[in-house]
């Protein structure tokens, strides 16, 4: 059965040469072939997670004729099913929505092989293999996303993206090369089983070796991930085809949570890198959801909303919640992949009608009907504040409750909080028939989701991360001394309470007219509306730098 | 180490401002002339460093890193296929300079480095030949004037630009891995160059490829059998970038 992990990687490759070979460019003909062939991928993926789960498939390096290798494992099953499964839908829902475009042989071609890369990176045994697995996705990113010829615009952002993607590739060749130079290997399981044993072993240039190859591989997770200064290259790159969108937002994007999670054992000894994991994380998803709100354009609000949903994925891990990365990359694949997948039906139901609710003036004087009056602010405000909190506590004391000794998922909690009271506090501003029912509701679902979210992750932690002193490791690392998380657990509740009083005036002098905030929140929103200007400031130095190397050739007697 | 030797590899291995007399050799020649300058230039040097015990002197290192990341910014301002080759290979050749290796090692990874280029430069021959330049301000639009042209020069830039698999990619990866236990500036020297050759090839690729089509050329195209000659010597390059895996790590 060990060849059922090599034919997995290798089936989407054969795909990508029998779509050539045997398509002859017919459009149904090469369709049918590579859906085949991804479909014969998704049940083999399907086999190697049942016996993942069953703990009957063998753990551990499977040899590929002693030229590389690839991984046995939970976490490697778990990602190819997802991949597989996702690439196989992105196939399906291609084969007709690319019908009428140029370049359709090319493009199942590419995505064959861009299935095959990701494959290949959660498989790789091999750090070559690794890393050439996450330097070919980047290329083969960059090839679908100017599938359009004619477009020199789409093209543009497949430069931004493949640059910023070289980016991140770079810190990932550097971390190997330090492993290999530090335990004469490629082979990933016996480093890190070398460097489990004897952490402190080795050093680069007197800092320990865990600590700079954790801030190398969390610099390409950052890259690959669109966190904060490297992420502009998501939002602009809407022009790309449609099932390229999904599949990036779907299972490209999401590649830096996998590789932190492919060296977890790496980060229990990294304790800087994984704090800095969720300074970044925290700042981008904080940036990321701000732009999202603050975007005209749909698309670009939906790159901007992935990036807020990398930052949190970045931050779990940075509080050292691993295995709940992974279950956020996966539900965060699902849903935005079917999002995009649903945006053509969208588009074309908005069409038919524009679903915008009418306004209460609108009601009153054209429809001749009173205006239902909405819930009080105060006793909403407070209503959100409270039940959300208690939800939470509640069922994560039900599925684990050692749950609250872990620095981290308390952290995490804050994020359930603000998150719940947001979308509760959200039901204030709805206009339904019936709004009692409707917050009963919302309230209901929250707490399914909440629950759900509990019990799942609890299940991924079991799943990915069986042994309990690796899982306390991971949590210990990331935490901080007890009198600073006391500081910022305190700091975080102040923010959120005032964040609450401020909205609850700011909503109140709007209301009677007398707003003196109204000057600052435009500012903001300017520069919210900008991308806080970190587009203009990458063109300005790109422009220098091409520019300055322009003046020098031109000197030097260049064409 | 001699005199002599150092010499040779400062010639060979284009350390600035020598690297410029090359550029101007390189621009005089052209079709396999300038194809085979490209795949054999750096082999003397590469040899005669790796031939003699010790190390160049530090300084000298520094040198090179320095000439190669300045030839390699160059390229982001080129905008011609032939200039462009050329400051690839004048920050490729330098590159050579980082740490000592047995001359079986140093030979494989002056080649794995040079025959990408040297195919690049076939396929920008071509594209001369036909449209009288490779030139980004002609706004050539290959991709629909000369499809399968446009195919082989976007493979022949990501070779030269040490994708994954082409040679050249696997004799970078042994470069850093050869230098990551010392000193970190040349390790950053290295990806420096590694990162600017990927940012300046893509720029080319966007200069000459995309673009809406026209009527009045067209059929400029290579024939299909050669067309498919090429893409097989590109297929035959991707064996090598595996070979030499094997070989270098």
């Amino acid at each position: 059965m060990q060849i059922v992990l090599p034919l997995i990687i290798a089936l989407p490759v054969l795909s990508a040469l029998a779509t050539v070979a045997l398509g002859n460019g017919r459009r149904l003909r090469v369709s049918r072939i590579s859906a085949a062939f991804l479909t014969l991928t998704w049940l083999l993926a399907s086999l190697q997670l049942w016996r993942a789960i069953a703990g009957t498939a063998p753990t551990g390096p499977v040899p590929l004729f002693g030229w590389t290798a690839f991984q046995s494992d939970p976490l490697g099953a778990l990602m190819s099913w997802v991949i597989a499964g996702i690439a196989l839908i992105v196939h399906l829902y291609s084969r007709r929505y690319m019908a009428e475009e140029r370049g359709y042989t090319r493009f199942f071609v590419l995505m064959n092989l861009m299935t095959a890369a990701l494959l290949a990176m959660v498989a790789a045994n091999d750090l070559i293999l690794l890393v050439v697995a996450w330097h070919l996705i980047g290329v083969f990113l960059y090839l679908l996303l100017g599938l359009d010829l004619t477009s020199r615009e789409a093209h543009g952002y497949a430069i931004w993206t493949l640059v910023t993607f070289r980016l991140g590739d770079l810190p990932m060749v550097l971390a190997a090369a330090l492993l290999f130079n530090s335990y004469g290997t490629w082979s990933l399981s016996d480093i890190l089983a070398a460097l489990t044993a004897d952490p402190a072993g080795a050093q680069v240039l007197g800092l320990p070796l865990p600590t700079v190859v954790g801030l190398l591989i969390a610099l390409s997770a950052f890259a690959r991930s669109a966190q904060v200064v490297t992420h502009l290259w998501l939002p602009y790159t809407m022009d790309g085809p449609t099932p390229v969108s999904a599949l990036m937002h779907a299972g490209i994007v999401n590649a830096g949570g996998f590789l932190i999670n492919r060296f977890a054992p790496v980060f229990v000894h990294a304790e800087a890198a994984l704090h800095l994991m969720f300074i970044v994380g925290l700042v981008t998803a904080v940036i990321g959801s701000v732009l999202m709100l603050t975007q005209h354009d749909i698309k670009k609000s939906l790159g901007y909303s992935t990036m807020g949903q990398m930052g949190f994925m970045i931050m779990e891990c940075g509080v050292g919640a691993f295995s709940l990365a992974i279950y956020h990359l996966i539900a965060h694949g699902v849903f935005k992949g079917t999002l995009f997948l649903g945006a053509g039906g969208v588009i074309g139901a908005a069409r038919r009608d524009d679903g915008v609710p009418a306004e209460d003036l609108y009601t009153f004087v054209v429809e001749r009907q009173i205006t239902r009056p909405r819930r009080p602010w105060l006793a909403m405000a407070t209503l959100t504040v409270i039940v959300p909190a208690a939800i939470l506590f509640v069922t994560h004391y039900v599925v684990e409750q050692s749950y609250f000794d872990k620095q981290g998922a308390i952290v995490l909690l804050f994020f359930g909080w603000m998150t719940g009271a947001q979308l509760i506090f959200a039901t204030h501003h709805m206009r339904a028939e019936n709004p009692v029912r409707l917050f009963v509701l919302i309230l209901f679902s929250f707490a399914v989701v909440v629950l759900g979210y509990a019990f799942i992750a609890h299940v991924f932690d079991m799943f990915l991360y069986p042994d309990p002193a690796f899982r306390a490791a991971i949590y210990k690392a990331a935490g901080i001394k007890l009198v600073y998380f006391d500081f910022f657990v305190v700091l975080l509740t102040v923010i959120f309470v005032l964040g609450w009083i401020f909205a609850y005036y700011s909503e109140r002098r709007r209301l009677i007219g007398r707003d003196r905030t109204a000057a600052l929140r435009r500012l903001f929103y300017r520069a919210a509306a900008r991308e806080l200007y970190v587009g203009d400031v990458m063109s300005g130095a790109s422009r220098v730098l091409v520019g300055g190397a322009r003046r020098v050739n031109a000197l030097l007697g260049g064409r | 180490m001699t005199v002599p030797v150092l010499v040779l590899a400062a010639v060979s291995l284009t350390l600035f401002p020598i690297s410029l007399a090359v550029a101007g050799l390189l621009d005089r020649l052209s079709g396999p002339l300038r194809a085979a300058m490209l795949a054999v230039w750096p082999l003397p040097g590469a040899l005669a460093l790796a031939s003699v015990d010790g190390q160049p002197p530090d300084w000298l290192v520094a040198v090179a890193m320095l000439s190669a990341l300045f030839h390699a910014w160059r390229g982001l301002g080129a905008e011609d296929a032939r200039d462009w080759l050329s400051l690839v290979a004048l920050s490729a050749w330098p590159l050579l300079w980082a740490g000592a290796r047995p001359p079986g090692m140093a030979v494989a990874e002056a080649l794995a480095l040079g025959l990408p280029l040297a195919a690049a430069s076939l396929v920008a021959d071509g594209i001369e030949r036909r449209f009288g330049a490779a030139h980004a301000r002609l706004d050539l639009r290959l991709a629909r004037e000369a499809p399968w042209l446009a195919g082989l020069f976007v493979s022949a830039v990501l070779a030269a630009t040490a994708m994954p698999v082409s040679p050249s990619f696997f004799a970078m990866l042994s470069l850093v891995t050869g230098q990551a236990g010392g000193s970190a500036l040349t390790p950053l020297a290295l990806l420096g160059v590694w990162f600017l050759w990927s940012w300046s090839g893509a720029r080319l690729v966007h200069g000459l490829v995309p673009g809406a089509p026209r009527r009045v050329m067209g059929g400029q195209d290579l024939p299909s059998r050669p067309a498919r000659t090429g893409a097989g010597a590109y297929a035959a390059l991707a064996g090598a970038g595996l070979l030499i895996w094997g070989l270098l790590l």
